[in-house]
């Protein structure tokens, strides 16, 4: 009964330190990419003491059908571009796959979250509204495909994105014009 | 009682010193200091959800390593109090050992999560709460005294249980899941009534019968709520398919396995309360089997309702449960007067339906009361 007792007392500290040393070394290892983010939505990404972001992966056409892995392509931490691949064949180098036992599931490659302090996410949830900058994620990716954000910066547009937001933005305003008199009628 | 109020019987004349010295050593002797078992339970609970909103405010300022450190610093230090010193401490208060081992699994439930903020890990809730439950049931069943452990562990065992389900079954999205999937998904949601033949039959052979009682009781509540959820879902046709609340073949899976946990209490306790426990259990689990078969009719599955909630009632008048018999009425009543706006609902819409809806409410509730003091059983039994 004494020696049940003791296990039972030692199973969870023993449990919780081996889980501790499994997601340090998990954490730690991995090559590390930086990725451009967007699309967040002000009323939504900000939950609790996270953020939430959609990935820009460089290179990637739109498209509405989530790709389940993604070749990584330039001199690691700078992206250049990425190539959908399958997930069963993926290619030599670096390659990332979305866990369809994450919070995303399926949706991993396009949705990502970051936890961060209560403090440095009410800063954050300012920096994102500002459209004159870009976020940028860090990513720890690993041999198996599997991926961690690491951290989360800001950098301002440089003049390519900057002209591409001015012409969303005209698009935009265009959409908006009221219907010319004869259709409203 | 008062040492004062003793005093004054003495002067009075009503007892000699001796009988008042005797009364007041005994007293002395049984005092039960609720007051301070109350507030150390309150500073507790404090400490506890202070700790919570201190990891979920992830103070960055600290580095992780730290933080983590402190943490389960904190929780091998409860544990290993409750390991060296718990017969000395459960001899002064029982509660003192349950607080502690209660304290020490919540913090090992936030430790998930303060491990997810510091490295970035995030997996579907039931997996957490699997580990957790793996890790510190052992440790809740076998020092627990009351019942803040036993609803840890069964309330514990509930949550994963739906967690599960509603991951595997993406919450009700997943299309087509084979039977052979739907049939392992309501089996699980129906294990945590499999805790009341064990703690059924543990009653009688443990240093801590009131724990394992307060067990056998969560298990049994968690039987009849999954009984009473199938009928309500059923009497919304909301019961078919593929999701864990609503599915046919799950529904069928989830009664047989309750039912069978209601079989195995017959064995695991014998006497007259044991057997009408078993026979709640086993009428919950023929019930939510039933629930599927009156999918989408109102009054079938109301009926079935009122059958499993009457069962109840005469089972209880059985063992002599009186709190459960009132329940049990109470819930009856309140069923019928749902059924009654179920079933005429543009009765609402006239100021004369109104009235007579009033009238018919309150008709309900004075029959139940009368029956309810009429027929309970006199004195509260165990459950």
């Amino acid at each position: 009964m004494r020696a049940a007792r003791l296990a039972a007392a030692v199973l969870p500290v023993l449990g919780l330190a081996a889980m501790w040393l499994q997601s340090d070394r998990t954490f730690r290892t991995g090559t590390e990419w930086n990725v451009p983010i967007e699309g967040y939505d002000p009323r939504d990404y900000l939950r609790g003491h996270y953020v939430e972001f959609s990935y820009d992966w460089p290179g990637m056409p739109e498209s509405d059908i989530a790709p389940s892995a993604l070749c990584l392509e330039g001199e690691a931490p700078t992206l250049a571009r990425v190539t959908a691949v399958p997930a069963d064949e993926p290619c030599e180098d670096h390659w990332v796959r979305s866990d369809s036992s994450g919070v995303y599931g399926w949706d991993g490659l396009n949705r990502g979250r970051l936890y961060i302090g209560q403090d440095r996410a009410a800063l954050l949830e300012k920096e994102l509204r500002n459209r004159d900058q870009r976020g940028i994620v860090t990513i720890r990716q690993r041999e198996d495909g599997s991926f961690t954000p690491v951290a989360i910066r800001f950098r301002p547009l440089n003049p390519s994105e900057s002209a591409e937001r001015d012409a969303l933005d005209a698009q935009q305003a265009e959409d908006l014009r009221p219907p010319p008199a004869i259709m409203s009628q | 009682m008062s040492a004062r109020k003793i005093a004054q019987w003495h002067d009075a004349g009503i007892i000699d010193a001796a009988t008042r010295d005797r009364l007041l050593a005994y007293e002395a002797d049984h005092a039960r200091p609720l007051a301070l078992w109350a507030v150390w339970g309150i500073g507790a609970l404090t400490i506890g959800l202070g700790f919570v909103s201190v990891v979920a405010a992830n103070w960055e300022d600290i580095p992780g390593l730290v933080r983590l450190a402190v943490h389960l610093a904190l929780i091998a230090g409860l544990l290993g109090l409750v390991f060296l010193r718990e017969d000395r401490l459960a001899a002064r208060s029982p509660w003192t050992v349950e607080a502690l081992a209660f304290t020490a699994a919540a913090l090992g439930l936030t430790f998930f999560g303060h491990l997810g903020q510091v490295y970035q890990t995030s997996s579907p809730l039931w997996q957490p709460l699997a580990a957790w439950l793996a890790l510190f049931a052992p440790l809740l069943l076998l020092t627990g005294r009351s019942w803040p452990t036993a609803l840890a562990v069964v309330g514990g065992a509930v949550w994963t249980a739906w967690e599960y389900a509603g991951a595997m079954t993406d919450h009700g999205g997943l299309r087509d899941p084979g039977p052979m999937w739907l049939t392992w998904i309501g089996a699980v949601v129906a294990l945590p009534a499999a805790f009341a033949p064990g703690a059924g039959w543990l009653r009688a052979r443990t240093l801590r019968p009131d724990f394992w009682r307060r067990m056998e009781q969560l298990a049994l509540a968690y039987a009849v709520g999954l009984a009473s959820l199938a009928c309500a879902v059923a009497s919304a046709g909301e019961l078919d398919g593929s999701g864990p609340r609503d599915g046919g073949t799950a529904g069928f899976a989830c009664g047989l396995v309750v039912a069978l946990a209601g079989l195995a209490h017959f064995a695991a306790r014998p006497g007259i309360s044991g057997r009408m426990a078993a026979a709640i259990i086993a009428g919950a689990g023929v019930t939510i089997a039933l629930a599927v078969l009156t999918d989408d009719f109102t009054v079938p599955a109301a009926l079935l309702f009122l059958a499993l909630w009457a069962g109840i009632a005469a089972a209880a008048l059985a063992a002599q449960w009186r709190g459960v018999f009132q329940l049990a009425v109470g819930v009856i009543a309140l069923r019928l007067i749902v059924l009654s706006f179920e079933l005429a609902a543009d009765l609402l819409t006239s100021g004369f339906g109104l009235i007579l809806s009033g009238l018919m409410i309150l008709g309900v509730a004075w029959i139940a009361v009368r029956f309810s003091r009429r027929f309970a059983p006199r004195e509260e039994g165990a459950a």
